[in-house]
């Protein structure tokens, strides 16, 4: 007989395994902040969320080179620079070497006098002509000179050399042996962007591997030590670490459920049993997701497997409730009714959630749905026909009559869902977060490095930027020159270190324009120049170059970012700064570093005004996302629950409606004010396993409060719910051990809540159930 | 007196004689006043720290008069060479270990362009590669042209790099035993500079 049970067990979990790995297989996992982005979000948000994700900053990786004597360091730091510049998956590398080769020069060279910086409105006046050739014939006799002698025929003012040093950025890293130093000189220092974007796990985790592989390539026998950190560096340290953390909590959680059922059960088929619609449910809601979505976010995927929480109670609660002489067939139309009903208000609790404006929402509350029925279903279908022929036995012991006991706790259990409301009342304050900066438990480590490289190579901030967008790149090329006046004043001033705008090297159409009309003609020119020379040991005929150069200048037809945008490391650095975006439009960036007075940037956007220059503080701009996706899942979870009460008192008589609801309430606002009371505010995480909390809670009460049990009855409920309760506060629980808060949080939400649930059901709802059989 | 000319004579053939055996100056050279490269390097090669002062000539071919700059130099064995120029402008180049590094008083003009890297970079390296007596050094950059006259040597690098060829047509190195007295740096272009140092004993 057993035999039979055995096989069929066998055929329905390969069925289930078989189907689930091409489900697996078949799904498209997103990993990224697309999960709080909501489907239309304003114009400003979405921009807050593309910079967080690609943004130049955030794919900054900042890299240190330090362990050796600094002549090593320094070959291999340029080595490193070498190879890594060979690479696709870096669009810049700098060791503060010649970052420019000799190609980027000569284009740079070609075009000096629209490009670059703005040229001093007398730079060609005789007197200023003669000044410059002066001072270069000084230094033309020095020793770094030795170069100028080719270049002064052609460029006696210096322009390149301005070209070059606004390319070289106005911070100035230390250097030593020629590429970028600590100022303890130390640790040679790097700046590396990846072509992949700052949350792109995968790509990421290649593009640093690929740093490390090439350094260990030509690190030798130096003893030299590499050192990287930065935004995807951090991000992808604290994923992985998170990841590393949910693994074995994952694999802790089931070993231990896994043993206390076995001790429960003492049957390994009963195990099977359990798994099937656990892994039913599962399978069934990310399918649904696929489907709906076409992709399914990491997530809601995670969040659906913490769903098996209260989907393994459905097999708990039909095995639990088995007598002798019974068919499973029979008891499960004994408990059908609340069975079938806390599935069913728990999917609806859910429902309205699906039509979410998030997707992300949108795709939990499917997958949260789904899984539940499909839990349900697969538990009413499956498993009669699988433990039909099972053994089992039944015992009446005593915990029964713990029942009653609890039952006295009725006021005391409604008194305390009172409090919790009054303490969620009164700490209003504190009840939400929505910085889930916060929640990162960001390695100390890498943020003091990252803050001691950002420092001496004057990085851009991460967290402040301005954004210009706009029809053309012309016009955000005029914003970012209109808004590079304000911003060399507040350098000036202190307020900031310094600012990188792409008008600094590509100048707007208008002021390409200007300079032509500003360059000396041709006769202007020869006479400044036969004055200039006058008293020094050259002649005019030497500068040919320089007047040809001038008229070829003024002749030419202004440069647009399509011209540059193909040249290797000069379109590089113009693409981190100017990009055309897929609608057309065009977007600008401002970076900043040493941000000192960040007061003073949102009055510049404010005195800058317009639609088309953005000022964003990320981090703030990430809150307000947060904040309006956690609006809308509270908004949700209201209605949720409103669905629920109304179910409720329509499936149910009113005195089982009012227990069920109360218990809900109490058990939900006690420990949602535990954990406000435990300084823990809630993020969107903590309301989504608040969730969970109230589909297992449901299921409790309205097994609890049925009319027509008796004394077994109540035991095996009793059991059912003890063995539901514990199997999922173990694994929860087993999370708040973890180091990320993350995790902790969700951990102690659910742990706390399901044993707070079971109780409030036992005491509100468990005291009319005395019949005895 | 004959019997210090005769000896003279005997070294100044011995010397000959081992230039012809040993073209490439590996011969044991005995004599003090004999001048192989090879001995000019191995008693470069024993002086750990030395200084000098120099005055540097550029003749540039548009520049109707010659420009001077003068400053000092400091050599540390084995490869560490300082050149502080004091006039006309204060700046100072720092070679180690094939790595050489611009100081001025305005950092932001480090690095002016490849060229001059090229440039520098192989003048420096000639000038090390001679007062470190590193002769393997030497013609790994360069190919070498020695000769000498009584301890009056010359020494003429090629550099070997087609790309520095394009920026540099020779190095010409002069000296007496072990003292370099001049540098002279012909570039393509036409320019040249000459390098008058008097080291300090």
């Amino acid at each position: 007989m057993i035999r039979h049970a055995w096989s069929r067990a066998t055929v329905a979990m390969l069925i289930t395994v078989a189907f689930g790995g091409i489900v697996f297989a078949n799904i498209d996992v997103q990993n990224d902040w697309s999960f709080f982005q909501p489907r239309a979000p304003s114009r400003i948000s979405e921009l807050a969320i593309e910079q967080v994700r690609s943004g130049p900053a955030s794919r900054l990786v900042l890299v240190g080179i330090d362990g050796a004597p600094s002549t090593d360091i320094a070959r291999l730091s340029r080595l490193l620079a070498e190879t890594l510049s060979k690479s696709s998956s870096f669009s810049r590398v700098s060791s503060g070497a010649n970052e420019l080769d000799e190609g980027a020069l000569q284009i740079l060279f070609k075009d000096r006098y629209l490009l670059g910086p703005d040229i001093s409105r007398d730079e060609f006046a005789p007197e200023e002509l003669r000044r410059s050739i002066a001072s270069a014939l000084g230094r033309l006799g020095s020793l770094s000179g030795y170069a100028l002698g080719d270049l002064l025929p052609a460029d006696p003012t210096g322009r390149s050399q301005a070209l070059i040093k606004a390319w070289q950025g106005s911070s100035q890293p230390h250097y030593k042996h020629g590429v970028w130093f600590s100022r303890d000189e130390t640790m040679a220092l790097m700046l590396v962007a990846t072509a992949a974007h700052g949350d792109d796990q995968l790509g990421q985790t290649r593009a640093q591997q690929e740093i490390e592989a090439n350094f260990s390539g030509i690190v030798g026998a130096s003893g030299a030590n590499l050192v990287m950190t930065g935004p995807p560096v951090i991000s992808l340290a604290v994923s992985q670490s998170i990841q590393n953390e949910a693994w074995w909590i994952g694999i802790g959680s089931i070993v231990i459920v896994t043993a206390l059922l076995v001790v429960t059960f003492r049957s390994g088929l009963l195990l099977l049993a359990i798994a099937l619609p656990t892994a039913v449910g599962a399978i069934a809601g990310a399918l649904a997701v696929q489907l709906l979505f076409g992709s399914v976010h990491g997530i809601a995927l995670t969040f659906g497997g913490t769903l098996a929480g209260v989907t393994s109670d459905y097999p708990v609660h039909l095995i639990s409730h088995l007598r002798r002489g019974s068919t499973p067939k029979n008891e499960l139309r004994r408990i059908w009714s609340p069975l079938a009903l806390g599935a069913g208000i728990t999917a609806a609790a859910f429902l309205p959630m699906t039509i979410s404006s998030f997707p992300g929402l949108a795709q939990l509350g499917v997958i949260a749905a789904v899984g539940v029925v499909g839990g349900m279903l697969a538990t009413a279908l499956v498993l009669p026909w699988i433990l039909e022929f099972h053994p089992t036995g039944d015992v009446i012991g005593w915990s029964h009559s713990l029942v009653p006991l609890f039952a006295r706790g009725k006021v005391a259990a409604v008194a305390a869902g009172v409090a919790g409301l009054a303490w969620l009342a009164i700490d209003q304050a504190s009840l939400f977060s929505d910085d889930l900066s916060r929640l990162n438990p960001l390695p100390q480590r890498l943020v003091e490095l990252d803050k001691r490289i950002r420092g001496e190579l004057g990085a851009p901030d991460v967290r402040r930027l301005f954004l210009i967008d706009g029809k053309s790149a012309e016009e955000v090329l005029l914003g970012s020159e209109r808004i590079s006046i304000d911003l060399q004043n507040l350098a000036q001033e202190g307020s900031i270190g310094s600012y990188d705008a792409p008008s600094r090297y590509l100048p707007s159409i208008a002021v390409q324009r200007a300079r032509q009309a500003r360059l000396p003609s041709e006769e202007e020119l020869r006479f400044g120049l036969s004055i200039a020379v006058r008293d020094l040991p050259v002649d005019t005929a030497t500068f040919e170059p320089f007047i040809r150069d001038i008229a070829a200048a003024k002749a030419r037809t202004p440069i647009e970012p399509p011209e540059l945008l193909p040249v290797p490391l000069v379109g590089d650095r113009l693409a981190s700064l100017l990009s055309r975006r897929a609608d057309g439009t065009w977007v600008a960036f401002i970076l900043l570093s040493g941000v000192a007075r960040p007061d003073r940037l949102s009055e510049i956007a404010h005195q800058v005004g317009g639609d088309s220059t953005h000022y964003l503080d990320l981090q703030t701009e990430s809150i307000h996302v947060i904040a309006s996706y956690r609006t809308d899942a509270l908004r949700w979870l209201v209605g949720g629950l409103a669905v629920v009460f109304l179910v409720l008192f329509v499936a149910l008589s009113v005195r089982r409606a009012v227990q069920v609801s109360l218990s809900l309430v109490a058990s939900l606002s006690l420990t949602a004010a535990i954990l406000v009371a435990m300084g823990m505010p809630l993020t969107p995480f903590h309301l989504m396993s608040l969730l969970l909390v109230a589909g297992m809670g449901l299921d409790f009460a309205v097994f609890l409060s049925r009319d027509d049990v008796d004394t077994m009855d109540l035991q095996q409920t009793l059991r059912s719910i003890v063995i539901c309760a514990v199997t999922t506060v173990i694994p929860f629980g087993l999370m708040v051990a973890s180091s990320a808060p993350i995790l902790r949080g969700i951990g102690l939400t659910v742990a706390i809540g399901v044993t707070l649930s079971s109780l409030t059901a036992l005491a509100i709802c468990g005291g009319r159930t005395r019949a005895v059989s | 007196m004959s019997g210090a000319v005769e000896i003279m004579r005997a070294s100044i053939f011995l010397c000959t004689v081992a230039l012809l055996v040993a073209p490439t100056g590996s011969a044991q050279a005995t004599s003090t006043n004999a001048c192989p490269l090879s001995q000019v390097l191995a008693s470069r090669a024993k002086i750990q720290e030395s200084a000098a002062t120099f005055t540097q000539e550029r003749r540039i071919r548009y520049v109707r008069d010659p420009l001077f700059s003068a400053g000092r130099l400091r050599f540390v064995a084995p490869n560490h060479l300082e050149m502080i120029v004091d006039k006309p402008q204060a700046e100072s180049f720092v070679y180690e270990d094939g790595v050489l590094t611009l100081e001025t008083a305005e950092q932001a003009e480090r690095q002016i362009s490849v060229d001059s890297d090229l440039i520098l970079s192989a003048m420096f390296t000639g000038l090390v590669g001679t007062l470190s007596g590193n002769e393997d050094e030497l013609r790994r950059t360069f190919f070498v042209d020695f000769s000498d006259d009584h301890c009056q040597w010359q020494m003429t690098l090629l550099p070997k790099s087609k790309r520095v060829l394009e920026k540099i047509r020779e190095i010409d190195l002069s000296g007496s035993k072990e003292h370099i007295e001049k540098a002279e740096i012909l570039q393509a272009n036409g320019d040249r500079s000459i390098l008058s140092i008097s080291e300090q004993q």
